[in-house]
């Protein structure tokens, strides 16, 4: 019975050991970016880069899982070290089966992937990538009456959300910095110093002409 | 060879104007990690990693602050782990070279980048170095202290071995080096310098 208790104890605690290293790795140092810049809502758009740095000896490709309910389009690679562009590739389903990648997750039907191949990682060495890419997702990013509504979690550090042009700022669940680029667009920026992710809800509705 | 008709066009062409002033410096995704070393000596190692974002830069100035003296400089381009060339500047040397508010009175480690910042790409470097300043490093009664106004927004300070952790006045994880050593590892999210202070006891 005793040993039953224990088993069962183990078992429970199990996923919580699991998730350790990430709860217990630098925060301040994951270098993980992204830029969200949003087209018309009314098109569930979005086109958005994606920078981070790839230190592991002998690794060679960058796989993105693509988030249920989003489909991707244009993806884009290059090594922002060199300057060098990158040709990556959208796999589906039975063709990741086939690349015989590791996605981390069960390979379904509707599985999709960007996969973009640069040479191995030497020892000491590291190569700092960014991956473009325009997303399509009704769910997360819509248009309610005349209200534009972005819901969608950030688990990196650093993100940005720019407004599409024409748009202003009404509401963000989560404290951001707010900018205006240069071309006259609303920029917001979140810094996410805890290893956890935020539920970002941002609300903006058009100007008016002037 | 130059075609013949190009060499006429070259010698019959006004003199070319004074040289423009290189861009200003840019950098980004900066971080620094500040390693404790022995308690007293008022010194630390200072790994900072940062990117040189100028399009087209071919230097990188880094500057040494006023107060601490500065020792064991290196520099590596991250993307191949290689050490740089480097040299100890002044102030104006700095802001001829790109970094038009440097600070005359003070010196600057001037870096040779390893390629030209590619346009819409950037050259990733590590900087090394070991400072000596007893105003932000000190022993107080039985613990230490390291006080320091943190201008870069992602730090960490390392605590020399066998020390444990009493205060922090900034929201910082806490985490374990592989070694034992415990780092303190915070992101500054307000504009302004973080004015950070760490205090550390020795374990019995």
């Amino acid at each position: 019975m005793r040993r039953t208790a224990a088993a069962v104890v183990a078992l429970l605690s199990a996923p919580a050991l699991a998730q350790e290293p990430a709860r217990l790795s630098e925060r301040a140092r994951q270098d993980r970016e992204i830029v969200y810049l949003l087209r018309d809502p009314e098109t569930h758009a979005f086109d958005l880069y994606h920078d981070y740095t790839e230190s592991r000896e002998g690794t060679d490709k960058y796989l993105n899982v693509v988030r249920q309910g989003s489909t991707v389009s244009n993806p884009g690679a290059r090594i922002l070290d060199t300057g060098e562009a990158l040709k990556p590739e959208i796999l589906k389903g039975a063709a990741i089966t086939a690349a015989a990648l590791d996605i981390g997750e069960p390979v379904r039907p509707e599985s999709e992937v960007v996969v973009v191949r640069f040479p191995p990682v030497a020892r000491g060495a590291s190569v700092r990538l960014r991956i473009s890419e325009t997303y399509t997702d009704p769910a997360r990013y819509r248009l309610e009456g005349d209200e534009l509504v972005w819901d969608r979690s950030f688990g990196r550090p650093r993100n940005a959300v720019v407004l599409p042009p024409g748009w202003m700022l009404t509401a963000s669940s989560i404290p951001a910095t707010v900018t205006e680029t240069d071309d006259g667009r609303i920029r917001l920026d979140f810094v996410n110093p805890r290893p956890d992710e935020i539920a970002v809800l941002i609300k903006a509705r058009r100007r008016a002409r002037r | 060879m130059l075609p013949s008709a190009a060499l006429i066009a070259l010698l019959a062409a006004p003199p070319s104007p004074a040289a423009s002033p290189p861009p200003a410096q840019t950098e980004a995704d900066e971080y620094t990690r500040y390693e404790l070393l022995g308690p007293g000596t008022g010194r630390f190692h200072i790994l900072y990693e940062v990117t040189a974002t100028t399009a087209g830069a071919t230097r990188f100035f880094n500057p040494i602050r006023k107060g601490s003296v500065a020792t064991d400089e290196t520099v590596r381009d991250r993307l191949t782990g290689r050490r740089l060339p480097l040299a100890i500047v002044s102030g104006r040397e700095a802001r001829a070279g790109g970094l038009p508010d440097a600070d005359a009175d003070e010196s600057y480690i001037a870096v040779e980048l390893p390629r030209p910042v590619p346009r819409e790409g950037e050259v990733r470097l590590l900087i090394e170095k070991t400072y000596q300043d007893a105003k932000s490093y000190f022993v107080e009664a039985d613990h230490i202290v390291f006080s320091r106004a943190l201008g870069i927004k992602r730090n960490s300070v390392v605590l020399p071995a066998g020390y444990e952790l009493i205060a922090c006045n900034v929201p910082a994880q806490v985490l374990t080096e592989p070694d034992g050593r415990l780092a303190v590892s915070f992101i500054n999210t307000f504009p302004g310098q973080a004015a950070v202070v760490v205090k550390a006891r020795r374990l019995p």
